[in-house]
């Protein structure tokens, strides 16, 4: 019998025992925004910053002196401690974002975190333009942390290896320990996203300095515009998001880091390994390339069609930018929200909406259902459709390229299909609590609910600071169920169930 | 030894680095061929 479900005090002290490690973490990572306060002498926010670290880390040594124990971890401790670190961690970084007095309650300052953490974007931040320095980097630094965070937990814990990231439950190597595993990916996402980092930051520096900024601004800008678009986060340090700059270069480096932030570390693997042909092959990269150029094709006709633009140029800067910022999970706006409504007809917000759904690729920072879940989920409805055509005897066997060639089984089908359909049940049940919650249309509500979950953080303008607190609630749950693709927080739900039993049988 | 695996680790990081930005600007490129495509169509 597994321990999943018949949990012990041991395996409470264990999962108690890695969230205080994460607080830990977060306690260190809010030292980084603490120094930058001290250095830019916003005494407000040292004080912020410095309330928050120091509950985490407080919390994190009682928790490391206090609950250790010889168990081990295993894949349910880890998909538990998953779930539950994006949630309070969610709650521990909105202590400095509601002591800034930025945000009207704290659901809001939570809704914010959360924004962060799973790299969504979406803002309900009350005066972003004069955000104290410290404070905007915190935000900015959170999308890191969160981004690299689910990386690692998707590739170690959830693909066992990066060979299982469609499969909805990880059925083998449950008591194989998890650790070796989980330092070794780390120690390679953080080698990539660290080049990334300098590449990336100082080529929007150099931009931001082609385009009139001073070079301390240049610099700042840079550095919060590389954790917004490598991680796929979305956040902006100015209200206007990408508007604010003017700027065709800035766009273009941030389009590059947008692309390069959906790719799955896998391909990233293959690029470093000199394997650029994988990238070709690879049934989640067919996927995104056939689907993105559909969208794109739409969303060219759409505003075409409605006049919108007439330009290559302005099609190439709104349309394609928005395009990627979608596919991409990222969230850079170059419109302000309501443009969608009045100008841009309907075909190409419907695309955009298609394109924000089916979201990048699994393993990478990246939200939505997964271009691999889509690409399984049309393979095998070639499959059945094969299976209905051939003779009765004849054996058909479909193939995808993932890594190696595999070959199709029901078990992945059926995951991959699993998780789409939830992805949709997600999307509808906002859209819905937007429609009861709130004054605006379907079609609002459901653009911004599929952009809540799957992490995307393009807005219509149904999410700002005084939306209705259960609307804000309700997202905040899809953006965790989103981000986590609903795997651990089921195995949270059946672990708090299967406790419950446990005290009613004792 | 170190000092080799360290080497050649910077030198895959970096071409890694090249054939994602190269990935990145033909997608661009593609994109802006496609808008182009497109406006004479419909435009």
């Amino acid at each position: 019998m597994s321990t999943m479900l018949r949990p012990g005090a041991d395996d409470l002290k264990l999962i108690g025992f890695y969230l205080g490690k994460v607080l830990l973490g977060l306690g260190l990572v809010m030292l980084v925004p603490l120094a930058v306060a001290v250095a830019t002498r916003e005494w407000n926010a040292v004080s912020e910053f410095a309330i928050g670290a120091s509950l985490c880390i407080i919390i994190g040594m009682v928790s490391d002196g206090m609950l250790a124990t010889r168990r081990q971890l295993t894949w349910a401790h880890g998909m538990v401690i998953v779930a539950l670190a994006w949630l309070i961690g969610a709650v521990f970084a909105a202590i400095p974002m509601y002591l800034s007095g930025r945000f009207s309650h704290p659901l809001a300052a939570m809704f914010e975190a959360m924004s962060a953490l799973t790299t969504t974007g979406m803002s309900v931040i009350h005066d972003l333009d004069h955000t104290p320095i410290a404070e905007d980097f915190y935000r900015h630094l959170l999308q890191f942390a969160g981004g690299q965070g689910i990386v690692i937990v998707v590739l170690s814990l959830f693909a066992s290896g990066g060979s299982r990231v469609a499969s909805l439950y990880v059925s083998e190597a449950r008591d194989e320990r998890i650790l070796p595993n989980f330092i070794r990916t780390a120690r390679f996402i953080f080698l990539v996203a660290g080049t990334f980092l300098v590449a990336g930051t100082t080529a929007l520096t150099l931009a931001l300095l082609a385009a009139g900024f001073t070079p301390s601004r240049a610099l700042y800008h840079g550095i919060n515009l590389f954790f917004a678009s490598f991680d796929t986060g979305g956040f902006s340090t100015m209200q206007a998001s990408m508007l604010y700059y003017h700027s065709m270069a800035v766009e273009i480096v941030v389009m590059v880091l947008m692309i390069a932030g959906t790719f799955s570390f896998g391909l990233h693997f293959a690029l470093w390994r000199d394997d650029p042909r994988e990238v070709l092959r690879h049934l989640e990269t067919r996927t995104l390339a056939i689907t993105s150029t559909g969208f794109f094709i739409a969303v060219c006709y759409g505003l075409y069609r409605a006049g919108t633009y007439d330009s290559v140029e302005a099609m190439f800067r709104k349309g394609l930018f928005t395009l990627v910022s979608a596919v991409s999970s990222t969230g850079h706006q170059v419109n302000v929200g309501d443009t969608y409504l009045t100008d841009w007809g309907v075909l190409a917000p419907a695309a955009i909406v298609g394109a924000m759904a089916i979201g990048g690729m699994a393993s990478s920072t990246a939200g939505g259902i997964k271009a691999i879940r889509v690409g399984i989920a049309f393979k095998t409805l070639v499959h059945d459709i094969m299976r209905v055509l051939r003779p009765d005897s004849a054996l058909v066997v479909t193939t995808y390229h993932a890594g190696r060639r595999r070959i199709l089984t029901d078990e992945t089908s059926r995951a991959a299909t699993t998780v789409l359909l939830l992805f949709i049940g997600s999307f509808l049940v906002g859209a819905i609590v937007g429609l009861l919650y709130g004054d605006h249309d379907i079609t609002q509500t459901m653009f911004e609910s599929v952009s809540v979950g799957s992490n995307i953080g393009l807005s219509i303008g149904v999410v700002n600071p005084d939306m209705p607190k259960v609307l804000m609630a309700v997202y905040i749950v899809q953006m965790w169920l989103g981000r986590l693709e609903f795997v651990a927080v089921f195995a949270l739900v059946g672990y708090v169930l299967s406790l419950a039993r446990r005290r009613s049988h004792a | 030894m170190a000092h080799e695996i360290r080497r050649t680790n910077r030198r895959s990081a970096t071409r890694g680095m090249v054939y994602l930005v190269l990935i990145a600007l033909s997608v661009l490129a593609v994109g802006a061929l496609i808008a182009t495509i497109m406006r004479v169509l419909v435009g």
